[in-house]
């Protein structure tokens, strides 16, 4: 039926249009009734229309599009409710995925839950529940407490200190269990965050499941690796400060962000790895040519202070190398009690979703504080691509180029983001 | 079966455009007794409609990936002189006669909000803040405020916006600047936002006074928004810039080839609104039963002029589509040649005014943020019918227009009307180049009379043109040529044509200029009628 009426509409539209063709010549030869004016035949047309009128719907790709959105897409993604739950896992983890339930919409949408599971292609894995109170006395406190669990099968280390050699390369299995209790305050104008994370860490280092590599616990030993053999767990305490004084630019912001993270590692097992850590970083966007180019600049410390006789864990020391710092080294390429790292961008866009960069990477490790300098310095250049969104990039492909080779990043974060934990 | 739905769905458009054409333009040379056609009958009632919604992801990456342009063709819809005729669409408001007063004025007909305001609901939709108030004479308005970063900026372009695009003919909202004490707002007690997870709650007072924070306040203390009167009565969805609305029986013109949409390219040009896409639009049924028709709005113009509504304009913004073809040169040049418009200066001591210049603007290569089915297919004709309109402004009815956006600073003022001055005569430098920008025609005293716009506007000396007269043969659609010269004067032999007759004239300019206009009177007793216009391009 609807094929007929369709058929018949083009038919009388077809006619009606030869009609009034036929009418506009034959005006000048005499025709001169009513129906020749040219206000009538446009009005002829619209009535012939009027008889055929259906309900608009969209075009049939857009249709299709609605129908794969809201059946697919809205489901896969939903973010409040049951979806799917891409990356979770520390770095080195491969590409992760799992379910995920998400509701964002209780007490008022100020209460977030959130839980997922995630595996990965290098058999990673590791899930999380949390509660997240947050917009809460009048948008200046967020309150958030969570569990968790991963177990990244294969951490790669190579010894400790700058001279540890890549040939050294093995690998562990690291389990964190942790759960966490922590209060975070915004002020002046989300300028300035302030906050407090009381946390419990139980964990577990095993033997690594890379094949063709040897587990740590082959080349190495309790001596020159603390926590090898003997783990501990931890009460942690973590103080977290970040100044955000950048403003939105067009490609990214613009101005000085600051952040230092301090926790403190209270060993619970009686194996004498009670330290605290810091972390310091600055990051300053220059924009150049209307913000369409823009220099950053990052540096970056992480220094551990072991009390007394005491010693940092070797699955708890900062570490250097991978995506977010040297991009020509190995993830976790090198392991210390400290690390500076200063990385300078030069981003220029291509389009409003496309960013390039070629950037340089320098850093050290250091066994103790009293270290700290330019010595054992290696360095990285290399170059990248960014897809983004207005501000941020939501994907990244970097190629780092150093003395130990080359080194292809896919990443699905922005290199200058701030402190990740995995504690 | 489904192939043949289809194939009709994707033909009929075109038959639409067929029939109207039919009438309209492909017998511009056979002139009808009530030719030009001042308005479009629109006699069909609307009879049931649906509110139609756009996908804006699809319609994104639709238009940014997959859409071809097609080679542009004549636009329909017009009339014989190549104007587009008063509809539902469109009104030919005279500019260039329009008082002061009428320009800040606008449709703007019904005045502003009067305190107190009930504040009725938050708005969930686009990137500024905002939300939804009645005023003490219940009438409801869509209220959005400026970016904290740039007080004044994106209130004033979504008035100044709608004002020029009012004058210029088109339908828009009645949006005014709202300043008022922060008491003056109250939540209504059963207020509304929409959850997270799509339903509606209730919206508390904690949640209020947060999104009022959020505003910039004026020198005062009191808060500065735009307050977007309610569209009458009936809403039935925004329009699309390509195809025809099958529920309503006047929409004969495929819209990407409507001359009035086409157009706008060059109008959001002046006014750099970006933002063109068919969500920026609504339809709404007005009149009752045999009286219901559609008519059709511009809304949201929060992104024009320096404004991004919630961010100062993004240089590229105008410049270059979101989504571009891979730039080579651009990738292995390391971004070290900027182009003219990545380094022009922007008023940053003004930030109300946002990144608005006349710096590297070029009219012909202005793009709106992904590409517009309509804008597309803009062709030399339809850039100069708009670009005439954006030329009838004058300076002081752009500084009116632009007072309205009620700027504390009168520099900002200042700046604004200037780039918009220096806008809009660049939009009349490149569009009257493409065609020969003569207007006016009329026959006195047997005299032909005309007007070169680019010699009006100082864009161009005056020239010397030559004139070929011809006797036209409406019902033959056939000229027999008169007699060339370079004098007005009509000639003789076409003086004593009976009433009724019809004479043409092809001008021309004596160089090597393919521009020509060729202009057809009916002789009507005393008087010849224009019935008129065709041109060729450059």
């Amino acid at each position: 039926m609807r094929i007929q009426r369709l058929i018949q509409f083009a038919m009388l539209l077809m006619a009606s249009s030869i009609a009034l063709s036929a009418s506009a010549l034959a005006q000048d030869a005499g025709v001169t009734n009513d129906s020749a004016s040219r206000a009538q035949a446009v009005a002829a047309a619209e009535e012939e229309k009027a008889k055929h009128l259906k309900p608009q719907e969209p075009p049939r790709g857009e249709r299709k599009f609605d129908h794969i959105e809201k059946g697919i897409i809205d489901r896969l993604f939903n973010s409040n409710g049951p979806s799917l739950k891409f990356g979770g896992l520390p770095t080195g983890g491969g590409f992760s995925l799992g379910p995920q339930y998400t509701r964002q919409d209780l007490l008022a949408d100020h209460l977030t839950w959130n839980t997922y599971f995630v595996g990965s292609t290098r058999k990673w894995y590791g899930g999380e529940s949390s509660l997240d109170l947050h917009d809460l006395a009048n948008g200046h406190l967020e309150l958030r407490t969570d569990g968790g669990y991963q177990n990244a099968a294969s951490v790669w280390y190579f010894g400790e200190g700058p001279n540890s050699s890549k040939s050294n390369k093995t690998d562990f299995d690291r389990e964190f269990t942790t759960t966490h209790f922590s209060a975070l305050g915004h002020f002046f104008d989300q300028k300035l965050a302030v906050g407090y994370t009381l946390g419990g860490l139980l964990v577990h280092v095993g033997p690594g499941d890379l094949s063709g590599t040897p587990t740590t616990q082959q080349l190495f030993t309790e001596a020159d690796t603390p926590g090898l053999t003997e783990q501990s767990n931890f009460i942690t305490g973590t103080t977290t400060i970040q100044l955000d004084l950048s403003r939105a630019g067009f490609s990214n912001p613009e101005g000085l962000q600051l952040e230092a993270d301090d926790s403190q590692f209270f060993d619970r097992s009686g194996h004498q790895a009670n330290f605290h850590l810091l972390e310091t970083q600055a990051t300053y966007y220059l924009p150049l040519t209307n913000g369409i180019r823009t220099l950053v600049f990052r540096v970056r410390n992480e220094t551990a202070f072991p009390e007394d006789h005491q010693v940092v864990p070797f699955y708890l020391q900062p570490t250097l190398g991978g995506p977010d710092d040297l991009r020509g080294y190995d993830r976790y390429r090198f392991y210390a009690n400290g690390n500076s790292a200063a990385t300078a961008e030069y981003r220029w866009s291509i389009s409003q979703t496309l960013e390039m960069a070629i950037f340089g990477d320098g850093g050290n490790v250091y066994e103790r504080p009293g270290l700290i300098g330019f010595r054992d310095l290696r360095g990285d250049g290399g170059i990248g691509f960014r897809i983004k969104n207005k501000q941020a990039s939501v994907m990244r492909f970097d190629v780092g180029f150093s003395p130990e080779g080359v080194r292809v990043w896919f990443v699905f974060n922005d290199i200058f983001g701030k402190f990740s934990r995995i504690f | 079966m489904v192939r043949i739905q289809r194939y009709l769905r994707q033909v009929l458009p075109h038959l639409l455009g067929f029939a109207f054409a039919a009438i309209t333009t492909c017998s511009a040379q056979q002139f009808l007794p009530d030719d030009p056609l001042t308005r479009t009958p629109e006699v069909g009632a609307v009879r049931k409609t649906d509110v139609q919604d756009i996908n804006a992801l699809y319609d994104f990456a639709h238009n940014s990936f997959h859409y071809k342009s097609p080679a542009a063709t004549d636009s329909l819809g017009v009339n014989t002189l190549g104007e587009v005729p008063d509809s539902s669409w469109f009104t030919n408001r005279d500019i260039s006669s329009l008082s002061v007063e009428a320009l800040k004025t606008g449709g703007r007909v019904h005045g502003g909000p009067q305190p107190p305001y009930t504040v009725v609901a938050a708005k969930t939709e686009g990137v500024s803040t905002g939300f939804r108030l009645r005023d003490a004479r219940g009438r409801l308005f869509f209220v959005k405020a400026d970016p904290p970063s740039n007080p004044e900026m994106a209130t004033a372009a979504d008035v100044m916006g709608a004002l020029f695009l009012y004058a210029a003919g088109y339908n828009v909202p009645e949006n005014y600047i709202l300043v008022g004490r922060r008491e003056e707002f109250r939540l209504a007690e059963k207020a509304t936002v929409q959850s997270i997870s799509g339903k509606n709650r209730r919206l508390t007072t904690g949640e209020l006074r947060q999104l009022f924070d959020r505003i910039p306040r004026e020198p005062d203390g009191r808060v500065r928004l735009m307050a977007s009167l309610s569209l009458p009565p009936k809403i039935a969805g925004p329009f699309r810039y390509a195809g025809v609305r099958s529920d309503d029986p006047n929409d004969l013109v495929p819209h990407q080839q409507r001359r009035d949409l086409r157009g706008l390219a060059v109008l959001f040009a002046w006014l750099n609104h970006t933002d063109a896409k068919g969500e920026n639009s609504m339809d709404t049924v007005e009149g009752e039963g045999e009286n219901a028709r559609f008519v059709h709005h511009l809304l949201d113009f929060g992104d024009s002029f320096g404004s991004d509504s919630d961010i100062a304009k993004d240089p590229r913004h105008g410049q270059e589509y979101i989504v571009l073809p891979m730039t080579w040169s651009r990738m292995y040049s390391f971004g070290l040649h900027p182009t003219d418009w990545e380094t022009v200066h922007y008023p940053q001591e003004m930030k109300a005014v946002g990144n608005f210049t006349a710096a590297a603007f070029d009219p012909l290569a202005w793009k709106a943020n992904y590409p517009n089915p309509a804008f597309v297919q803009l062709t030399p004709l339809d850039g100069y019918w708009a670009a005439k309109r954006v030329m009838a402004f004058r300076d002081e009815q752009i500084r009116a227009i632009v007072e309205e956006g009620q700027f504390q600073d009168p520099k900002v003022v200042d700046y604004v009307t200037r780039v918009l001055e220096a806008r809009r005569d660049a939009i009349g430098r490149a569009w009257f180049r493409q065609v020969l920008p003569l207007e006016g025609f009329r026959i006195v005293d047997d005299h032909l009379a005309f007007d070169d716009l680019a010699v009006q506007h100082g864009f161009a000396s005056p020239s010397r043109y030559q004139l070929s007269w011809f006797v036209w043969h409406n019902e033959a659609q056939r000229k027999d040529e008169v007699s060339t010269s370079e004098v007005p004067a009509l000639p003789t032999t076409l003086k004593s044509l009976a009433v009724g007759s019809y004479i043409g004239c092809r001008i021309a300019l004596e160089h090597t200029d393919k521009r020509s206009v060729t202009i057809y009177f009916r002789h009507e007793g005393d008087n010849w009628k224009l019935v008129g216009i065709s041109r060729t391009i450059a």
